[in-house]
């Protein structure tokens, strides 16, 4: 019992749950919010926690479920296999996107939303599931591909794939920088480390 | 002697059935305002073509009472802080949509009886606001005397008995206009009914108190079937692009995020992808 409690706990991925966690309760808690959102004039004014805690911020009820769906589902399998590197990506992504955000658009003045870090790992998950040459890399490479289409998609159309004009403002580019996280580091950690550990000859 | 007895007991009776029943009619008042008679206030040109709207994302909304129409007998008036109070409601409710900027409460000083769209033109150069949402409202209020009317003629019964019975029938209404193109975009009503009684001597008190929550009670209906409403328009912006235009405002605030479709079709593919990988171990 004590044996089943301890593998239990030691499966709980902490990054996943944290991360999470704390978009749900700055979704419950409006001044939370304002204190982490990207905010590019507080920004500018030197409160730059704000460019990695921005996507912990959600402007509805269905932009947090969406995202989180996601960010959760592929979290749980990466942190599970490689925690430190899923904890580094995370960081990685959200400072990317929000660094792109502030020098590719200086008229966005608040931004928020997980869909870079869940780009991240979707696509880091789907390169690296592909990669094994399993029976369902096929499958893999067309989660891969539909999260490329619907980045590309966005970037031409202007609006989400699917939703309406409503939801937000789009802004592609945080998708893009967590997408090109993910694929570097897939080819600078895993397929390096993968060629490395190749028996020579 | 037994003659004259006998006419003045009739007489008095008479009188007793004659003011019963005017008593038992009741009275009524009502309290109106109508967006109609505020936009369209000349009568030979009530035609004014809009044009297609283009909401600007995030749209800067205002909301206002439309000015009063008809107040008959002593109807109670709502006070301008009870308006702002309502308007508050309405904003709060609406504010944390992602698509809107912000919600001014206008004061009813700003919008002048019959004013049409010239007086939002007006209020849009002040305030800052393309759409607004025009509140109007009919409250009628009917007070009758019941059967424990009768213990009034103990004078103690008058301060004790309830036996005035009061309906208070309330109806809003907001009609949500894009100014610069004249168009209603969408619209939802609240209704309200509240029965009460009474003594004479709080009679207007009551009054005043029950018409006060039909205002309360109709704006929360209201803001229920607003939040429908507004459902609908958006399924109606995607369904009919040609009515609707939306463009989105440079320096506003912006998200990333998966739509339903995608994520669902991304979960999906993942997950039997999973089912594939685990199937062969």
């Amino acid at each position: 019992m004590a044996r089943q409690k301890e593998r239990l706990a030691g499966s709980v991925p902490p990054v996943t749950v944290a991360i999470g966690a704390l978009a749900i309760a700055a979704h419950l808690c409006p001044p939370l919010a304002a204190f982490l959102v990207y905010e590019r004039s507080a920004i500018a004014g030197g409160e730059f926690w704000r460019l990695v805690t921005c996507p912990l911020v959600h402007f509805s009820g269905d932009h947090l479920f969406f995202n989180l769906l996601v960010f959760a589902a592929a979290g749980v399998l990466i942190e599970q296999r490689r925690p430190r590197l899923f904890a580094h990506l995370c960081l990685a992504a959200s400072l990317a996107g929000s660094i792109c955000l502030f020098l590719l658009s200086p008229g966005m003045s608040v931004f928020g939303g997980l869909s870079g870090i869940a780009t991240m790992a979707v696509v880091f998950l789907a390169v690296e599931e592909a990669g094994k040459g399993t029976r369902g890399s096929f499958l893999w490479l067309a989660v891969f591909a539909l999260t490329v289409g619907k980045m590309i998609a966005e970037w031409v159309l202007g609006t989400p794939l699917f939703a309406g004009p409503e939801a937000f403002v789009i802004v592609p580019s945080v998708h893009v920088a967590g997408g090109l996280v993910a694929l570097g580091a897939y080819l600078a950690v895993v397929r390096r480390r993968d060629i490395l550990l190749m028996p020579s000859g | 002697m037994k003659r004259p007895l006998s006419i003045s007991l009739a007489f008095l009776f008479f009188a007793l059935i004659v003011a019963g029943c005017y008593g038992l009619q009741g009275k009524q008042t009502r309290h109106s305002s109508s967006v109609v008679q505020y936009l369209y206030p000349d009568k030979e040109n009530v035609a004014v073509t809009p044009s297609i709207p283009v909401l600007s994302l995030p749209i800067k909304a205002g909301v206002a009472f439309v000015p009063d129409t008809e107040l008959s007998g002593s109807a109670y008036r709502l006070s301008e802080k009870q308006k702002l109070d309502i308007m508050e409601q309405i904003t709060n409710e609406f504010a944390k949509y992602p698509f809107v900027k912000s919600i001014e409460r206008i004061p009813t000083a700003y919008l002048k009886p019959k004013g049409g769209f010239t007086n939002l033109d007006q209020i849009r150069t002040m305030h800052g606001v393309d759409v607004i949402a025009l509140i109007s409202y009919d409250q009628v209020q009917h007070t009758s005397e019941d059967m424990l009317s009768i213990a009034y003629w103990t004078i103690v019964g008058m301060y004790v008995v309830k036996g005035e019975r009061n309906d208070t029938n309330t109806m809003m209404d907001t009609a949500v206009y894009h100014i610069p193109s004249r168009k209603l975009l969408f619209r939802a009503p609240g209704t309200s009914q509240i029965k009460g009684s009474a003594t004479p001597v709080n009679l207007a008190e009551q009054l005043r108190k029950d018409s006060y929550d039909g205002f309360v009670n109709a704006n929360s209906d209201m803001i229920a079937n607003l939040h429908a409403e507004l459902e609908r328009f958006k399924d109606k912006v995607k369904a009919k692009p040609e009515e609707y235009k939306v463009v989105s405002e440079p320096g506003s605030r912006g998200g990333g995020g998966f739509d339903p479709l995608t994520a669902i079709l991304i979960l999906m593919t993942g997950g039997a992808a999973l089912w594939l990988g685990r199937k062969r171990d």
